[in-house]
């Protein structure tokens, strides 16, 4: 019955060719054109690590108070920290782990003479960073808290620095130069860009991780700067030293927590610190901090561009245009059929099995017109990843998940529009269209 | 004259059908208003001037690990290497250039007085050379003269006694009086180190580096004229036409200072513009196929229908044509009947315009769409929907007479 369903249904796919083909093309566009936006809207509003992004906590310390602007508790604090605060996070040790880093860059050369010396990201940030956020390694490991107390100079890659200086061979024990310093290679990652590059947001939500990691004691011990976002809200003073001991706000800093227990806690010590500063004058207003986990700390950030949420709002417009096209299209085929149909039912063919072959003959326009869908959601994907800025460039690309989510799509969405066309068809009287005729 | 009658009759024998059109008419024209609101607003920001000269202008860094005591000689050796070289104007040392996204900003204020006028800056280093390279224009006092040019190191926290700002920074500090000679703080006026800064010169304004300032200080700009030492970024602009061949060489000549250094591939301006911009023009390029696809899929929706209605209809046609009615009321018929349908559905395209606009708004901060854009929509809906009906309606009015009276 099946095979012969769908023989019908080719058959009459082939009557109205010109009407059939624009009704496979209107769903293909539709789906083309909405897959393509929500596509890059479902990457840029993904959770990078949904498995424990509820245990991990970007600390939000205020530092400045309300200031001129006012305002009470419901007031943010402070996106980043100070080099003070993040200490004072590393010194109590009280998270299961915890990280504070800065992002850096470096001209970094190697051994080899041949290499053409490149200027490299780089993060500086303690042995925990590549445990807490899961950080895959294709050889060597990550530095232990031993490297972190004795300011070593290692550096764990990613592949596509260790690509570029070593043309991706296993590089652990080679020599690197960062600022014309020698650091020894102990790691290489695997493939790592989580999207959004939720650890720290402040300075780039899509862009690629960085391509080198070092241990944060070095760097400050070695007066390395930030070549990320740095503000003060009031003068630092001169030099390095002053730097670290003024309010000036460049780091980022995460605690892992195991329960709720833990979180109210940790808030309370954060709190407790506060009110302490207060009491000793540092600072004089009521505590005022965050503990946001990844969910939180992107909604916060609001990591979605506006401009993806606008067009994927638009092309499902487009989409229901497509649709509302194939439906009309649909039932003027089916009405057009009326004598068949009424010869059909005269014949004895029931409404349920007219209602099926109906339901066949969409479900064929449907699988088409999702495979068009497909292939024009690639196209669309290609045309963003060229007109798109970095951000979108980023995320431009077809996922197979995401594939098998437009056929299914194209599917529903057609045979939805069906519905009614094929019901209405299927009451079609036998006698009344034996008459005229 | 148009027989409403027929009409009436043969809409509401096709209800559903012209109900699917209609509604389809009110998507579009929702969908259509909106994108034409989007993309004039889109063109108007990627218009703005930027107050550069853009064309042979281009940047590069140089990343540089030299021992701090040794960097400005260095600097010095980078600056005159790059304006010996055949084919340079004129280049400067800096930190940023506008639409660049990357740049150092500070509060400014007319005293210490609280209170007192002020307004964030966008603060770019230069020298004499700077003005001329970035093709600004001065419209007050004087240029920088290699006197007022003093070394700035990485930590330093003073800022210099001299600067140039921009009119717009002018106006927002000392609102309509003349700013030169006039002297204002930059950054913490709490801080013993923050000494005042003459304004000698009033340029036209020139962007900051970002896209997310308010429009009050978006050009609010302060060049200082200090030797940013340490890496750095360097601005030139090349004699007309020499610019390609000057990014192909600069990095080589820049290397014999001190092979030691990672200079990064030169950049053109224009290159800078389009980046800062890629997102909106992506948006006017996605919103413009948008449109163009809606309007080819609804134009084929009401060609299918109305054939199909043209030829489920053709014994009723053949009946009025043998009762008189010329081939003129044929045609007539048909487009009147689909002006009436494609009406409906601009009436309540209307309200779906204006409430997605009012959903968009209210969610992204965007303008409030105009009347204007709403009508020219329906007047380009209108016209699609005639032009799908004419060659269906043509089609009906050839149907001749004898059709009737055939079984």
């Amino acid at each position: 019955m099946f095979a012969y369903q769908l023989k019908m249904a080719w058959l009459n796919f082939k009557r109205a060719p010109a009407l059939t083909a624009l009704m496979v093309l209107a769903i293909g566009l539709g789906v083309g054109a909405s897959m393509t936006s929500l596509q890059v809207f479902r990457a840029m509003s993904g959770n990078p690590i949904s498995w424990k992004s509820d245990r991990l906590f970007y600390v939000q310390i205020d530092e400045w108070g309300p200031g001129a602007g006012g305002g009470g508790q419901e007031r943010e604090p402070q996106e980043q920290v100070s080099y003070s605060n993040a200490q004072m996070v590393m010194n109590a040790k009280l998270g299961k782990r915890q990280v504070a880093m800065y992002q850096v860059a470096f001209a970094v050369k190697t051994d080899d003479d041949a290499f053409k010396p490149i200027t490299a990201s780089g993060r500086a940030t303690y042995a925990d960073f590549f445990a807490m956020f899961d950080v895959p390694f294709a050889y060597g490991a990550g530095w232990n808290a031993a490297a972190d107390e004795g300011r070593k100079q290692v550096v764990v890659l990613s592949d596509k620095a260790n690509e570029k200086m070593f043309a991706g061979a296993d590089s652990v024990g080679k020599t690197v130069y960062l600022d014309q310093k020698a650091f020894r290679v102990i790691g290489v990652l695997k493939p790592w860009r989580p999207r959004p590059r939720f650890y720290d947001m402040t300075n780039a939500n899509f862009g690629d991780a960085e391509q080198l990691y070092l241990p944060y004691t070095w760097a400050i011990d070695n007066q390395i700067g930030t070549n990320g976002n740095n503000n003060c809200n009031a003068d630092p003073g001169e030099g390095y030293p002053a730097y670290l001991v003024s309010t000036c706000i460049w780091q980022q800093v995460w605690v892992e927590l195991d329960s709720p227990a833990e979180q109210a806690r940790y808030l309370d010590f954060l709190n407790n610190h506060s009110l302490e500063q207060k009491k000793s004058g540092k600072i004089d207003f009521e505590p005022n901090n965050r503990l946001y986990n990844v969910e939180q700390r992107m909604e916060k950030v609001g990591v979605v561009p506006r401009d993806v949420k606008v067009s994927a709002i638009l092309s499902l417009g487009f989409l229901l245009v497509c649709l509302i096209n194939t439906a009309g299209l649909m039932l003027a085929k089916a009405l057009s059929r009326s004598s068949e149909i009424g010869l059909k039912r005269a014949l004895g063919a029931s409404r349920t099995m007219l209602f099926r072959q109906g339901l066949m003959d969409a479900t064929l326009v449907a699988s088409v017109g999702a495979l068009i869908g497909g292939v024009l959601t690639w196209a669309g994907l290609l045309a963003m990843r060229r007109l798109g800025d970095a951000d979108v460039q980023a995320v431009a690309q077809l996922d197979p998940v995401a594939l098998l989510l437009v056929l299914l799509l194209a599917l529903l969405a057609t045979l939805l529009a069906a519905l009614y066309p094929t019901w209405r068809a299927s009451l079609i009287a036998p006698a009344a269209q034996l008459k005229s005729n | 004259m148009i027989a409403f009658g027929p009409i009436y009759k043969s809409l509401k024998k096709n209800s559903l059908g012209a109900l699917l059109i209609a509604l389809q008419i009110a998507v579009t024209l929702a969908i259509l208003a909106n994108s034409l609101h989007i993309i004039t607003e889109r063109v108007e920001t990627l218009s703005a001037p930027s107050g550069l000269l853009e064309d042979n202008l281009f940047i590069f860094d140089i990343s540089t690990s030299t021992p701090d005591d040794a960097q400005s000689a260095e600097r010095q050796a980078d600056l005159a290497r790059l304006r010996s070289l055949p084919g340079v104007n004129s280049a400067y040392a800096s930190n940023s250039v506008p639409l660049s996204h990357g740049g150092w900003s500070m509060g400014v204020q007319i005293s210490k007085e609280e209170n007192a006028p002020n307004s964030p800056a966008a603060i770019y280093f230069g020298d004499e050379q700077a003005l001329e390279t970035l093709g600004a224009t001065l419209i007050g006092g004087r240029n920088f003269t290699p006197a007022d040019l003093t070394d700035r190191g990485r930590n330093a926290v003073t800022w210099s006694d001299s600067v140039l700002i921009t009119e717009q920074l002018a106006k927002r500090l000392f609102s309509g009086q003349s700013a030169v000679g006039k002297t204002f703080y930059i950054g913490d006026i709490a801080s013993p180190n923050t000494r005042p800064s003459t304004i000698i010169g009033v340029i036209k304004d020139i962007r900051t580096p970002w896209s997310g300032w308010n429009q009050s200080w978006l050009s609010s700009v302060v060049i200082v004229p200090q030797n940013l030492l340490g890496s750095g970024r360097f601005v030139v602009r090349s004699e007309p036409g020499q610019i390609g061949a000057l990014m192909k060489t600069v990095q080589d000549a820049m290397l014999e200072v001190n092979r030691d250094r990672v200079i990064s591939e030169p950049k053109a301006f224009t290159e800078i513009r389009a980046d800062f911009y890629r997102s909106d023009a992506a948006m006017v390029t996605m919103l413009v196929a948008v449109i163009a696809l809606l309007a080819v899929i609804t134009a084929f929706g009401i060609f299918g229908m109305v054939s199909f209605w043209v030829t489920q209809r053709r014994k009723q046609i053949g009946t009025r044509r043998a009762l008189g009615a010329t081939q003129g009321d044929i045609l007539r018929h048909f487009l009147a009947e689909n002006f009436l349908i494609v009406s409906i559905g601009i009436l309540l395209g209307w309200a779906l315009a204006i409430g997605l606009n009012l959903w968009l708004s209210r969610s992204f901060e965007m303008e409030r769409l105009g009347f204007g854009w709403i009508m020219l929509g329906s007047v380009a809906v209108y016209l699609v929907g005639q032009l799908a009906t004419l060659k269906p309606a043509r089609d009906a009015a050839t149907v001749p007479p004898v059709v009737a009276t055939r079984a």
